[in-house]
C-alpha cells in the first residue's frame, strides 16, 4: 500500500517538475497493461531440475512487483537442451511483455562458440537478469587415488559424461586439453545422477562439470561427511564455500590461456538467467526489469527459496548485459582456442 | 525397522492424510485414463499443493497419485487400443483383441486384479530389501544394464511369433529410430533433418500411441463397427469383471513371476516403463505353453503386462530412495520433492528418515489397493463403452489422441511422428508384420549404444566375464534358443517347400521394398559418420537389409507356402476380411486423408479450433451424425480440452499461420 502511494506521489511530483504528463501516463500505461492479464514464464526444462524450481519461485512473487500485478504462469517447453526455447523467446514469443523465461547458462554463449541450431542474438535479449552466481566443480569419490588437483597429472582421472556439449563433457574435455591433464572421459551415461552412483560403484573417479549447488542440493552429506574430494573450482570469483580448493583460472600459464578459461567459466556468474524477447516496449522492459531486481529483495521470496535449499546471490539485467557485451569482445584467435579446447 | 514400519502406517491411519492419499489416488486414477498424461504431469501438478503440507501428508498425496496411473492407464488401452500411459503398451495387444470380441469386462477386470497384485507386490519387495538395498543397487554397473538391454531384445525371437524374418528386420529398424538424434558417442546429430525438434530423439508418446492406437482407430473408423465387432454377445454385467479376476487368480503364478520381473527389472536405471512390459509379455509367450493364444485375446496377454506395470514402481524407488537416481521422468520430478521436503536420498532415507521410506511403501501399497478396488467397480460403466458405435467415438478418441499426442514435447512435430507412424504402424497390422519388435527396439537401442560404448571403454573384454552379466546372458540364450531353432527349421521348410506358382507383386511385397529403401537411403545418408557413430545403427541397418531381403525372398516366391503371421495376426476374420471390399479401401484413404487435413488446418488455425473443426464435420460427414450430435460433441469436447489442457496443466499452445498474421488475436485467444 505505502509502495504504492510513494510511487503515485513520485509520479505527481515528477509532472509538477517537468510540466509533463508524459511520466505518469506511461506509468500508468503499464499498469493498465499487466492488470488482469497473464504472463507467462517459459522454463527450457522439463519439470523437476534446478532451473525449473528457480523459475516456479521466481513466478510465485515477481508478480506483485510488476505494476498491475498480473498472474505469472510457469510453463515448460523443454527441448534440445534449453536451445529451443532460447530460439523460441528470441523469434516467436510475443513481443509485448507478456513472456520471458529461463535456459541453460550455457545458452548466452552458444552464438559466440558458433554452435549448431542457435537462432538468436544475446545481446539484444531484454536481460532480467540472474537469480544467482556458481561455482563448476570436479569432484572424485573418496576411495579414488585422484584426491587433489596435482593428482591429475599423475593418476588418470576417470570421469563420467553425458554426451558431446553436455558441462560434464565440455568441461573435462577443456581440462584435459588446457592443462594435459590424465583425464579419461567416459561418455554416454543419461544425467548426473547415473554419473555419481557409478562413481559410488567405483566404476569411475569422478565427474568435472558439477555445479556446486547440484552437489549441495542432492548430496549434501557427502560434504559433510567428507566422501568426495573437490578437485578443483571454476568460476570467475572464489567460492566461500569451497576454501582451499584451486581456481581453474588461476592455473592457466598464459595471458591467453587465462582468457580462454574466463571465457568458458563466464556462464557460472548467470547461472539462472531470465530474459524476455527483443524489442518488447521500453516501459514494459524497465517494468520487468525493476520487478526482477524488486523480487529478489522480497524477503518472502528470499525465505522460500532458502527453504528450497536454493541460492539468491542476484545480478541485474544491466549488469548480465554489460558482462556479456565484454565477453563477446574476446578476440577471434582466444573464441577460436576455446572452442577447440572444448571439443566443440 | 518394525518400529518405523508401524509409526508410518499409524502416521498414515490419520483421518485426514488417509483423506489426500484418497484424494491423489483419484487424481491419479483420472490421469492414467487420458493418454500421454500420467505421473510426471501430475506430480508437477500435485508438488506446489504440498508447499504447505507436512512431509507424510505430501508423500501420501504424491504416491497415491503415482502410483496408480498405471492401474487405470488398462482402460483405454483395452476399450481403444490406446495404452493410457506407455507401460500399458503391450497390454494393447491382447487386451484389445479381447474387447473386440465383446469381453472388456474380463480383460478389465483380470488387468485390475493383477495391477492390484503386482502394486502390492513391488511395495512389499521394496520394503523386504530395505536391508540389502545399496549393495543391490552398486551390482547393477553399466555392464549389468548392457546384459539386460541385450536380455530385452532378445525378446524379440519370443514376440515376433510365428514372424521371425519380419521381426528381426522391424527390430532393427526400432534400433535405428531409437539412434534418431543428438547423443551419439562421437557427437554426431544422426539423422535430424536439421531440425532441433529431433535433437531429443523421436518421443516416446506420440510414437506409440501412432504405432498401437491409430491403427486400431483406423480399424474401428473404417469398418464402421463398435468398439465390440459382434455388438450381441457383449457381457456388460459385474459378473464379467469378476471372471477376469478369477482368471487373474487362476494364473496367481504368472502374476508373481511378472510382479518379481516388474519390480527388478524397474529397479534396474535406465530401463524405463516403456520395456518392462514387453519384457514380461515375452515372459508370458515364452512360458505359457498351454493352449496359447496370444496376439488374439489371450487373458495371460493382459496380466502378465498389468503384474510387472505395476510393480515396476516399487522397484522405480529403489533406485530413487536409496541412491537418488530416478529411473524414469517421473521419478525425476518425485526427486524434486523430496528434495523439497529436506530429505536427502542416500543412506539416510534408511536409517534417519526410515519412516518416510516406510510411509511411501504403505502409500505404494494402500494406493494400489484403493485403486484397484475403485476400477473394479466403476469398470462396468467404462465396458459399456465397448458398444458405442464408432461414429460417436472415434471423432472424439481421436481427437483426445492429438493432445495427447502433443504431450510428447508440445510441438508440431509430435502430431507428424503420430501420424506418420499411424499410418507405418496402419500398414504392419494390415500385412501382419509384428509391431511389439519394433516398439521393443525403439525402446531399448539407445540404453544398449550407451552402456555399449561405456562397458568396453571401461572394461575393454572384462566386461563380459562379470558374474551377474555371465547369468543374464545365460538366461537370454536360454529364452531365445528355441525359438530361434524352431524359426530357423520353418525358413528352412519354406525353402524347400515347393515354389509358389508365379512371382505375386502385392502390398506386401512393396511394403517390403519400401523398408529395404528407407534403409538403404538412411545408410546413404549416413555414410560419412565417425565409426562410433555408425557402429550400432549401421549393424542394425545391415540386419534389417539381411532379414528383410531373406522376406522379401520368400514372399515374392514362396508366397502361400509360408504362413507368415506375428503375434497380431492370425485372425482370419472380422477386419481383415471386410478391408478386401472396395468401400473399405475408399474409406481407409479416406480415413488418412482426414488426418492429414486436420493437420494442415490446425497448422492455419491452430490446433484447438482445428479439433473442432475435425470432430464436428468428421462425425457429420464421414459418421453421418446428426448435425446435433456432432454441434454437441465438437462444443462439449473442445471446451473440456481447453479447460484441462490451458488452465489445469499450463499447455504452451502451438502458434498458428492465423495467429503469427494476427498477433492481436493470438494474444487474447492463445490457442490460436
Amino acid at each position: 500500500m505505502l509502495g504504492k502511494t510513494k510511487k503515485y506521489l513520485f509520479a505527481a511530483g515528477m509532472t509538477v517538475a517537468m510540466a509533463s504528463a508524459s511520466v505518469a501516463a506511461k506509468a500508468d500505461s503499464v499498469a493498465d497493461f499487466y492488470k488482469g492479464k497473464t504472463v507467462t514464464v517459459l522454463i527450457g526444462t522439463s519439470a523437476g531440475g534446478g532451473y525449473d524450481l528457480y523459475a516456479r519461485v521466481l513466478a510465485k512473487y515477481m508478480g506483485k512487483h510488476i505494476p498491475g500485478n498480473p498472474t505469472l504462469v510457469p510453463q515448460n517447453m523443454p527441448g534440445a537442451g534449453t536451445l529451443r526455447v532460447a530460439n523460441y523467446i528470441y523469434e516467436v514469443a510475443p513481443k509485448d511483455g507478456t513472456v520471458f523465461g529461463t535456459f541453460s547458462r550455457s545458452m548466452p554463449l552458444s552464438p559466440l562458440l558458433k554452435l549448431p541450431g542457435v537462432k538468436f542474438d544475446s545481446l539484444k535479449y531484454t536481460w532480467l537478469g540472474s537469480i544467482t552466481k556458481d561455482t563448476m566443480t570436479c569432484i572424485s569419490w573418496k576411495d579414488s587415488p585422484v584426491k587433489k588437483w596435482d593428482d591429475i597429472f599423475t593418476h588418470e582421472f576417470k570421469v563420467g559424461g553425458e554426451g558431446k556439449g553436455a558441462d560434464p563433457d565440455v568441461y573435462a574435455t577443456m581440462i584435459k586439453n588446457a592443462f594435459h591433464a590424465k583425464i579419461k572421459l567416459v561418455t554416454g551415461y543419461p544425467g548426473t545422477a547415473d554419473i555419481t552412483l557409478a562413481m559410488q560403484r567405483g566404476e569411475l573417479d569422478g565427474v568435472c562439470g558439477f555445479s556446486y549447488s547440484s552437489v549441495r542440493s542432492t548430496h549434501d552429506d557427502w560434504i559433510k561427511t567428507k566422501q568426495i574430494n573437490f578437485i578443483i573450482q571454476g568460476a570467475l570469483e572464489p567460492d566461500p564455500n569451497l576454501p582451499g580448493v584451486p581456481m581453474m583460472i588461476d592455473e592457466g600459464k598464459t595471458p591467453e590461456q587465462k582468457a580462454m578459461l574466463k571465457l568458458a567459466l563466464a556462464p557460472q556468474a548467470i547461472a539462472r538467467p531470465f530474459v524476455a524477447p527483443p524489442g518488447i516496449p521500453a516501459d514494459r522492459a524497465q517494468a520487468l526489469q525493476k520487478a526482477f531486481d524488486d523480487t529478489m529483495k522480497d524477503p518472502d521470496f528470499v525465505a522460500d527459496a532458502k527453504k528450497l535449499g536454493l541460492d539468491v546471490n542476484p545480478m541485474t539485467g544491466a549488469q548480465a548485459l554489460a558482462m556479456l557485451k565484454d565477453i563477446y569482445k574476446t578476440p577471434d584467435s582466444v573464441v577460436k582456442e576455446t572452442r577447440a579446447v572444448m571439443g566443440y | 525397522m518394525f518400529d518405523a514400519a508401524l509409526h508410518a502406517l499409524v502416521a498414515l491411519g490419520d483421518p485426514v492424510r488417509f483423506a489426500i492419499l484418497f484424494g491423489g489416488v483419484v487424481v491419479g486414477l483420472a490421469l492414467g485414463v487420458i493418454p500421454g498424461l500420467g505421473g510426471v504431469v501430475g506430480l508437477t501438478l500435485l508438488i506446489p499443493f504440498t508447499y504447505k503440507l507436512d512431509t507424510y501428508s505430501s508423500f501420501a498425496l504424491l504416491l497415491g497419485m503415482a502410483a496408480v496411473t498405471t492401474v487405470s492407464d488398462l482402460i483405454p488401452a483395452v476399450l481403444f487400443g490406446v495404452p493410457g500411459t506407455v507401460g500399458a503398451a503391450a497390454t494393447v495387444i491382447d487386451g484389445h483383441e479381447l474387447a473386440k470380441k465383446g469381453q472388456a469386462g474380463r480383460a478389465l477386470g483380470a488387468g485390475y486384479t493383477s495391477a492390484l497384485v503386482g502394486g502390492v507386490l513391488g511395495a512389499i519387495l521394496l520394503a523386504a530389501v530395505i536391508p540389502v538395498i545399496r549393495p543391490f543397487v552398486l551390482f547393477i554397473g553399466s555392464p549389468e544394464l548392457l546384459a539386460f538391454s541385450i536380455f530385452g531384445l532378445s525378446m524379440v525371437a519370443v514376440l515376433s511369433g510365428r514372424a521371425p524374418l519380419k521381426g528381426f528386420a522391424v527390430a532393427g529398424l526400432g534400433i535405428m529410430l531409437a539412434m534418431i538424434g543428438s547423443g551419439a558417442p562421437d557427437g554426431t546429430e544422426r539423422w535430424t533433418f536439421d531440425t532441433i525438434y529431433l535433437w531429443d530423439r523421436l518421443p516416446l508418446v506420440p510414437f506409440t500411441l501412432g504405432l498401437f492406437a491409430m491403427p486400431e482407430l483406423a480399424e474401428m473408423a473404417i469398418s464402421r463397427s463398435s468398439i465390440a465387432r459382434d455388438a450381441s454377445n457383449i457381457d456388460f454385467s459385474l459378473t464379467a469383471q469378476w471372471r477376469g479376476a478369477r482368471d487373474a487368480l487362476r494364473h496367481w503364478w504368472l502374476v508373481l513371476r511378472c510382479g518379481w520381473l516388474g519390480t527388478i527389472l524397474g529397479a534396474v536405471p535406465g530401463l524405463g516403463a516403456s520395456s518392462i512390459d514387453w519384457i514380461a509379455y515375452g515372459h508370458a509367450v515364452r512360458a505359457e505353453k498351454k493352449d496359447p493364444h496370444f496376439g488374439e485375446g489371450d487373458i495371460r496377454g493382459v496380466i502378465a503386462p498389468e503384474a510387472s506395470n505395476n510393480a515396476k514402481e516399487g522397484g522405480h524407488l529403489i533406485t530413487t530412495i536409496a541412491f537418488g537416481v530416478p529411473s524414469g521422468a517421473s521419478m525425476a520430478v518425485l526427486l524434486s520433492a523430496f528434495l523439497m521436503h529436506g530429505l536427502v536420498p542416500g543412506p539416510d532415507m534408511l536409517t534417519k528418515h526410515l519412516d518416510v521410506t516406510f510411509l511411501i511403501i504403505w502409500s505404494l501399497t494402500i494406493a494400489h489397493v484403493l485403486g484397484g478396488l475403485i476400477c473394479l467397480g466403476a469398470s462396468g460403466i467404462f465396458a459399456r463403452l465397448a458398444a458405442v458405435p464408432a461414429g460417436k467415438l472415434v471423432p472424439i478418441v481421436l481427437a483426445l489422441m492429438f493432445l495427447s499426442a502433443f504431450q510428447g514435447s508440445q510441438s508440431w512435430g509430435d502430431l507428424y511422428v503420430m501420424v506418420i507412424f499411424g499410418t507405418v504402424g496402419w500398414f504392419m497390422k494390415l500385412l501382419k508384420w509384428p509391431r511389439p519388435p519394433l516398439m521393443l527396439g525403439f525402446v531399448l537401442g539407445g540404453i544398449f549404444e550407451r552402456n555399449l560404448f561405456i562397458s568396453t571403454e571401461i572394461y575393454s573384454w572384462g566386461w563380459l566375464y562379470r558374474p551377474v552379466v555371465i547369468g543374464i546372458l545365460a538366461l537370454t540364450l536360454w529364452i531365445v534358443l528355441k525359438p530361434l531353432r524352431d524359426n530357423f527349421r520353418d525358413l528352412m521348410r519354406t525353402f524347400r517347400s515347393k515354389r509358389g506358382p508365379r512371382i505375386a507383386v502385392n502390398g506386401a511385397v512393396m511394403f517390403n521394398i519400401f523398408l529395404i529403401a528407407v534403409v538403404v537411403w538412411a545408410l546413404w545418408a549416413s555414410w560419412g559418420w565417425p565409426w562410433e557413430d555408425k557402429l550400432v545403427p549401421h549393424t542394425a541397418a545391415y540386419a534389417v537389409l539381411l532379414f528383410a531381403g531373406v522376406n522379401l525372398v520368400t514372399e515374392l516366391f514362396y508366397a502361400g507356402a509360408e504362413q507368415a503371421e506375428g503375434h497380431e495376426g492370425g485372425r482370419g476374420h472380422g477386419m481383415d476380411t471386410v478391408i478386401q471390399g472396395q468401400l473399405p479401401f475408399a474409406r481407409s484413404l479416406r480415413h488418412f486423408a482426414w488426418m492429414v487435413c486436420f493437420l494442415v488446418v490446425a497448422y492455419g488455425i491452430g490446433l484447438l479450433p482445428g479439433l473442432f473443426f475435425l470432430i464436428l464435420l468428421h462425425s457429420r460427414f464421414e459418421f453421418g451424425e446428426r448435425w446435433r450430435t456432432a454441434v454437441i460433441s465438437a462444443v462439449a469436447m473442445t471446451a473440456i480440452s481447453w479447460l484441462i489442457f490451458d488452465h489445469i496443466f499450463a499447455l504452451v499452445w502451438p502458434q498458428s499461420i492465423l495467429g503469427e498474421m494476427l498477433p492481436a488475436l493470438h494474444a487474447n485467444f492463445d490457442f490460436i
